[in-house]
């Protein structure tokens, strides 16, 4: 923007807010905002540091497990260190060696040198990583990302391969004819969300208008997992809007000005394993005129528009200065050069400030020109207020930066022409419909068929999984209460629907109850059978008598044996086994 | 007699200190007056110096015992020498004695001598009560009759110009006399008194070194005697240490991760010591309901492949023979070490005894083969425990450590052992187990076998008390328990091959051959070579492996006219009523040598309730040769 | 867009195991024997939660059933009688990344075994314990056990016992820190089933009453419990076991109790008049032992090494 053009002039309101604008010089170092996005992740990488320890020492400890297979394992050396200080007093090593070194198995258990080999390159790795130093981020100029990307990822991959080794090695899983071959197609899109949180984060700084948009596009077309943490000085191009458009992105637009949705937004820009730009307005003023959009739009949260966009609602913000106030307009942001000021004595009535303009004119009848020129509060080298008209060109920015606000908006659900479109078509329906009800009722005149319709209404609201209400019923029945105290065993009984409601002619079991107690199969094997738990059922009930059936039935300690009817001609059905049977149905 | 009175015979070079080769000191006082701790300062002192050292506490059976009485004696006997010191040695040098009462207890265990130089606390002799000062009086009488060089010391009323809880501050000036009396450096002293109390403070340390300056400067200028006891120059980093410490670091370098406890005197300051620094080498101390819990805890860690300790005396050994016989059936390894005490029952808790060595060996139902090992001093209690760990593992079963209370309770020097990696377990093996190989896969040679342990894949198996075959399936044929029987001993049998025979201290030929096990090599070997500077043919021999015994004892025993064993346990004394030769109930190891050599092992012992003196141990040995020739 | 593609190939994969995976030697208990119905539940409990088998361990005493480990095809230890608990507090104090399982019976636990019982309880390590509690000693052949009721005969008591009946569920609920206490019966399977499950689930020890009939010595005792579902009390409550509804009917006598009520749960385990079955008690705040013990697992042979260099150093002259 041009320098002043008028240096006796000043915008109160710029300073007044400028001042407010809480410019802590922590908050704005490039690097104090990378180590809060970077804060969250601090869990998740040493949760990933201790598993990389825990899997190191199991990588040891199966070394050292083979080690003390090993055929050195049974050395007389080996054996005179290994026993204490004093073996070589006591003990024939050699002796003791050989008959240590005997049972057949031990030495069998040595392990394949392939996988000796496997294991220890990648402790070597897990070694190697663990003991370098480790920066959180790493902070890099904005178009350097994917290269700086590149390098870490690679590091990475390989690490992540090390990971997979040890970890299949550790259950002793590794397959040599599937596994290496998947090792070598192992990138580092297949690491979990944890891992890739854990991984050194790059994290891309530079100024809005600086930063190369092909380049930053193709990172966050290709989901690296990088940073963008881009200052907005003054008004340009909509950036945010261009990320957003990658789709999958994480994106948000802060202020410096509001430090509670900056902190917040840059701890779960920290959460998210998506790449991902911040762009922060470091003018206060950009936020207060509603220049800069201040949004999340985190694909994480969902996928709808209206989980991924978290509007941060601004109301407009007036200043107050010499008894005069005015409306922030974007103006105040990039007013160098467009203010030409009004002494009092060309002071008119077709001027009206800016803010009011923008509303009269601009929104209603668009590009109309018009008689009213837009103005703003100025200082003049003596400290006394003084109008300054407003450029065309800085009116337009105005205007633009206004319907940027409301498309953001709109995306965020906020006046929503879709919905406010669709409401209208419903609204126009439903009035139709009651129009046609009245008329209808009007007709007939009775009150059933509303009573039909609460009822219909009280069944909707009311609505579980099966049909609360018997036709002959109004209201659904209440559910009855848990039951505190016994009920008496009859009525129980009633209620409760048995698992043999009526005496059923063939034979069965109850599979669920038995308890496989085996005392059934010792009366008939072949008759009863036990299912893939367990439990008996009746397998083949010609295999028996229905005096055998009957008898299994009696013993059986979960009665869970229903024995029917005899068959037609079973001579075992005798008046005492059909006595004893009918409480057995 | 005293046997080491034969070789320090004080040699007076005018106002010079008299050069002993070594020399015994004992002080005594009521308990809670901190003649410990002075005792204790002393021996490190000396044994920094270069001086062989060793130290043994007398402990009071109660915790706060009545003042002024024979039975609440607290103290330390301290026993200096040029080279190495391996036993408490006989009668005292030299006894400090915060009242007369105390010394009594020890002339009622003939500690004393006559010549003993008693220094006694003149205080009570001013005291307010009748009968206090009259008992001080005669008391003092007795002590001139009985011989003792009395010099009577205004201990308490010295201290009195420095503090007002004298009671609180004699061991410092007590400390300040030995040194004087021994020539110590006395910068040396002072360094030790400020880093010990460098904790409590500028004032402390300060009162405590004015304390100590006092009672170093009123002997100089007091007393004539004047002792030296030439130090030979370390070479090498010296740790002191009393037995049971010298186990619990041994647990620690065997990498073992639990011990598992119940307490009991004289076994549980090990587990005192783990308890405060086994959780830095990852470890923890289980204190069970009972014995028998503790052992089954230990069990279950081992069998989940933890090999565990557990630690115990003689009673909790009886309660816990059950699941011993378990461990040997089901091949656990696992350590067990037994501090003996005095038995039978309840017994003598605080006293020394080798009493449990038939128990450790055969107080399980059936036959219950496993490794028993016995460290003779204080630097093989730890030695032992990182061989017993491997032991117990190697050979797949319980490996039974026997210390008692004098290695429990007496200090000693020795060279700071280095660890090594190689001490320490191998972790848990987790590898699949090989398909086909049953959980007890007997060579048959020697019985030894791997254990799957769970987490093995494919290794899964149930362990089981009852007779098993390899598949650790319940035996229901006769012939599978003659085989797992077989096989467990066998083990033994092969372990025993790979034992060196026991070197004979003194010539491998001649008159009478001593055999011994456990605390008494010091006591032992000190008497043998006193007999033999005589000219007498004596040799020793001592063993550290009870079970399977070690090797070629047979041939060793041809060669001396008489054999015999030097036990501080029970043994009928020939010529008593009623004993018969055949009749005769021969002490422990006797006992087994007998069995196992069929050679006639003869038997002195003896149950004191304390270590065998050398002195007496000559005596006896005197004795017996005098029978052979 | 991120963790879809991650490589499941690389992942171990576990082998799914199947009833018959947990499978052991055949049950040689008799036929009609309520232990068969414990072990059924237990191999499908884990065949349910796919509990691997070489990390399982099912630890026992000396009885009828504590032959359960002989039947399991997992590691098990058959010990000694009374001793199950100091075993299985030994292995699960190195190994907390076993399931445990320890079955005892009414001699082993509640006879030779109380103070062990005791004790396990208060140091709640985190196993489930199965008492399988069939009022009577049945391997050394009906002998009067601490659960036998007044008044039955067994050949060591031919006129009849003495003594009031010991009530484990009553003795563990006074037990300080007891943390999952619960009563099933082995003839409702699924009772028995949702039991032993919700017990395994639970982080501490939980231990587990299973009344169950021996076929030859005390099938009397417990036959009208078994024909009459009204002689039991089931205890509901959402925190309680939880089973299929229709199990739950055919228990006429119910009652919502919440287990979080020991005072409550006290007195309903006194209660003589039936059996009360399900969740009497359970704290998941209770101090756990093992976790204790577990401290300086994974420690590396270095800093071991290093700190008894430290502790001899202590020593030095």
């Amino acid at each position: 923007m041009s320098a002043p053009a008028n240096d006796g002039i000043r915008l109160a309101a710029v300073e007044a807010l400028r001042a407010q604008g809480k410019l802590s010089p922590s908050i704005v170092a490039g690097a104090s905002l990378a180590s809060l996005i970077a804060g969250p992740r601090k869990d998740a990488r040493d949760d990933f540091f201790a598993s990389l320890r825990h899997l190191r020492e199991r990588m040891r400890e199966i070394l050292a497990v083979d080690d003390s297979h090993a055929p050195a394992g049974v050395l007389p050396q080996f054996l005179s260190s290994a026993m204490g200080a004093e073996t070589d007093v006591f003990f024939d090593t050699g002796a003791l060696a050989q008959a240590l070194h005997r049972p057949a198995s031990k030495a069998a258990k040595r392990m394949d040198p392939v996988r000796r080999q496997r294991i220890e390159s990648s402790l070597s790795v897990l070694d190697e990583f663990l003991s370098a130093e480790h920066s959180p981020y790493q902070l890099v100029p904005a178009d350097g990302v994917p290269e700086a990307a590149q390098l870490v990822l690679d590091r990475f991959t390989r690490l992540l391969r090390a990971i997979r080794t040890a970890r299949l090695e550790s259950e002793n899983a590794f397959d040599p004819a599937i596994h290496p071959e998947r090792l070598a197609r192992l990138q580092w899109r297949s690491a979990t969300a944890d891992e890739l949180r854990a991984m050194p984060m790059v994290i891309g700084a530079g100024d809005v208008p600086e930063v190369s948009l092909s380049a930053m596009s193709q990172a966050l077309q290709a989901g690296l997992p990088v940073q963008y943490l881009l200052l907005r000085r003054s008004i340009g191009v909509d950036l945010g809007y261009i990320a957003v458009a990658h789709r999958e992105c994480f994106v948000m637009e802060s202020s410096v000005a509001c430090e509670d949705h900056l902190t917040a937004g840059l701890c779960a820009m920290g959460e998210t394993v998506r790449p991902a730009v911040a762009i922060i307005a470091t003018d206060p003023l950009l936020y207060f005129s509603r220049a800069h959009p201040i949004y999340v739009y985190n694909p994480d949260k969902g996928d709808t528009w209206a989980e991924r966009l978290t509007w941060h609602a601004a109301d407009p913000v007036e200043v107050r200065f010499l008894g005069k106030s005015e409306t922030i307009t974007p103006a105040h942001a990039a007013w160098h050069g467009h203010l030409t000021p009004v002494p009092p004595d060309g002071w008119s009535e077709n001027q009206i400030p800016l803010s009011e303009y923008l509303d009269r004119f601009l929104d209603q009848v668009k590009d109309q020109p018009s008689k009213a020129v837009p103005y703003l509060w100025l200082l003049d080298a003596a400290g006394q207020p003084q109008r300054a008209t407003v450029s065309r060109e800085l009116t337009m920015i105005c205007r633009d930066r206004r319907m940027a606000w409301r498309f953001f908006e709109e995306l965020a659900g906020i006046g929503n022409s879709h919905v406010e479109a669709a409401l209208a078509a419903a609204r126009e329906e439903m009035d139709e419909q009651l129009a046609a009800r009245e008329a209808a009722a009007a007709e007939s005149g009775k009150t059933e068929g509303a009573a039909i319709a609460v009822r219909r209404v009280v069944a909707v609201l009311t609505s579980s999984s099966r049909p609360a209400f018997s036709g002959n019923s109004a209201a659904p029945k209440p559910v009855p209460p848990p039951a505190v105290a016994a009920p008496p065993a009859a009525q129980a009984a009633a209620t409760t629907p048995q698992v043999v409601v009526e005496a059923a002619a063939d034979a069965y079991i109850d599979s669920f109850l038995c308890t496989s107690c085996n005392d059934c199969m010792k009366v008939n094997p072949r008759m009863f059978q036990y299912n893939a738990e367990k439990q008996a059922y009746l397998a083949d009930a010609s295999a028996g008598t229905y005096a055998e059936l009957v008898k299994a039935a009696e013993g059986c300690p979960a009665h869970c044996i229903h024995v029917g009817m005899p068959r037609p001609g079973d001579a075992t059905a005798t008046s005492a086994v059909l006595a004893k049977a009918a409480k057995l149905r | 007699m005293n046997a080491s009175a034969l070789e320090s015979k004080p040699k007076i070079r005018g106002n010079e200190p008299a050069e002993v080769t070594q020399h015994i000191v004992e002080i005594v006082s009521d308990s809670g007056e901190g003649a410990q701790t002075c005792g204790q300062m002393f021996g490190a002192l000396c044994a920094k110096s270069g001086n062989g050292v060793w130290t043994v506490e007398i402990i009071p059976a109660e915790i706060e015992p009545p003042a002024r009485s024979r039975a609440g004696a607290s103290g330390i006997r301290i026993r200096l020498g040029s080279g190495p010191v391996t036993n408490a040695g006989d009668e005292a040098d030299v006894a400090v004695a915060f009242n007369e009462q105390v010394l009594y207890s020890r002339i009622d265990t003939q500690a004393l001598r006559p010549g003993t130089i008693v220094f006694l606390d003149r205080t009570w002799a001013g005291n307010p009560m009748d009968s206090i000062r009259q008992m001080y009086a005669e008391a003092v009488a007795d002590f001139h009759t009985r011989g003792y060089q009395v010099i009577e010391v205004p201990i308490e009323q010295e201290c009195r110009k420095h503090t007002e809880e004298p009671r609180k501050g004699k061991n410092m000036w007590v400390l300040g006399l030995l040194c004087a009396l021994y020539d110590l450096d006395m910068e040396l002293v002072r360094d030790d008194v400020r880093r010990r109390f460098a904790r409590k403070g500028d004032a402390a340390v300060l009162k405590n070194l004015t304390l100590l300056d006092d009672g170093y400067q009123w002997t100089l200028a007091n007393v004539a005697h004047r002792f030296h006891v030439p130090a030979r120059k370390l070479d090498k980093p010296m740790v002191v240490m009393n037995g049971n410490q010298a186990l619990a670091l041994g647990v620690m370098a065997a990498g073992i991760e639990v011990c598992s406890m119940y307490p009991i005197t004289p076994a549980t300051s090990a587990s005192h010591f783990l308890a405060s620094s086994f959780e830095q080498t990852g470890g923890i101390v289980h204190q069970a309901e009972d014995e028998i819990a503790a052992i089954g805890f230990a069990i279950g860690c081992s069998y989940a492949g933890k090999t565990a300790v557990t630690i115990t005396s003689g009673p909790g050994l009886a309660l816990k023979t059950e699941f011993l016989g378990l461990a040997v059936a089901a091949e656990v390894p696992l350590v067990v070490v037994v501090v003996q005490r005095g038995g039978p029952s309840t017994g003598l808790p605080t006293k020394i005894e080798q009493g449990d060595l038939l128990a450790a060996l055969y107080a399980s139902p059936g036959d219950s083969p496993k490794i028993v090992i016995a460290p003779a001093t204080i630097e093989e209690c730890f030695h032992f425990m990182i061989l017993a760990r491997n032991l117990a593992e190697e050979f797949r079963g319980p490996v039974m450590v026997l210390t008692d209370a004098n290695l429990a309770t007496g200090q000693q020097p020795f060279p700071k052992p280095t660890p090594k990696q190689s001490w320490m377990a191998p972790p848990v093996d987790q590898s699949d187990w090989e398909k086909g190989v049953p959980p007890f896969a007997w060579d048959p040679e020697s019985g030894l076998s791997i254990r799957p342990i769970p987490g093995q894949r494919g290794g899964e198996y149930v362990l089981t008390g009852l007779a098993h075959d390899e598949y650790s399936h319940v035996a229901y044929e006769s012939s599978i328990n003659q085989r797992a029987m077989d096989m467990r001993s066998r083990k033994l049998a092969v372990f025993r091959s790979t034992l060196k025979p026991p070197r004979v201290h003194g010539d491998a030929e001649g008159d009478l051959l001593v055999v011994g096990w456990g605390s008494t090599l010091g006591a032992i070997e000190e008497a043998v070579d006193a007999l033999r500077g005589e000219g007498l043919r004596v040799s020793s021999l001592h063993l550290r492996f009870l079970s399977p015994m070690e090797p070629g004892l047979k041939e060793i025993f041809a060669r001396f006219k008489k054999v015999m064993t030097v036990e501080i346990n029970y043994s009928d004394t020939p010529g008593t009523p009623h004993l018969t030769p055949e009749s005769r109930r021969y002490s422990q190891l006797a006992m087994l040598l007998r069995a196992q050599t069929l050679v006639d092992v003869d038997c002195w012992s003896r149950v004191p309730g304390s270590p065998l003196p050398p002195a007496m141990i000559m005596a006896e040995l005197r004795r017996r040769l005098q029978e052979v020739n | 867009m991120f963790g879809l593609l991650q490589d499941l190939d690389l992942e171990p994969q576990v082998k799914e195991c199947h009833l018959e995976d947990y499978q052991g030697a055949e049950a040689r208990w008799c036929p009609g024997c309520g232990d068969h119905s414990v072990l059924s539940a237990v191999q499908r409990l884990a065949r349910d939660e796919q509990l691997p088998p070489e990390r399982t361990v099912v630890v026992s005493g000396i009885g009828c059933s504590s032959r359960f480990p002989h039947y399991m095809h997992t590691y098990g230890f058959h010990g000694l009688h009374g001793r199950a608990f100091p075993v299985a507090c030994g292995v699960r104090s190195r190994r907390p990344d076993l399931h445990m399982f320890v079955v005892t019976g009414d001699g082993d636990c509640c006879a030779i075994g109380t103070a062990h019982w005791i004790h396990a309880i208060r140091y709640n390590m985190n196993f489930t314990v199965l008492l399988l509690d069939n009022n009577i000693y049945g391997l050394t052949k009906m002998q009067t056990s601490p659960t036998t009721r007044p008044g039955e005969r067994s050949n060591t008591h031919p006129k009849g016992s003495f003594f009031a009946a010991l009530n484990p569920i009553s003795v563990t609920l006074g037990i300080n820190n007891a943390s999952f206490v619960a009563q099933t019966v082995d003839w409702n399977p699924p009772h028995l089933y949702a039991t032993i499950k919700a017990a395994h689930r639970h982080q501490g020890t939980s231990f587990v009453r299973v009344l169950q009939r021996c076929p030859h010595f005390t099938a009397h005792v417990f036959a009208p419990a078994q024909e009459d579902y009204s002689r039991m009390l089931l205890m509901t409550h959402p925190d309680g076991i939880n089973m299929d509804p229709a199990v739950t009917r055919l228990f006429p006598n119910r009652i919502e109790h919440d287990p979080s009520n020991l005072a409550e749960a006290r007195a309903l385990a006194d209660r003589a008049d039936v059996y009360t079955l399900g969740l009497f008690y359970r704290d998941p705040e209770a101090a756990r032992y093992d976790l204790a013990t577990a401290q300086g697992l994974g420690m590396s042979s270095e800093s071991k090494l290093a700190a008894v260099e430290k502790a001899l150093d202590r020593f030095l002259v």
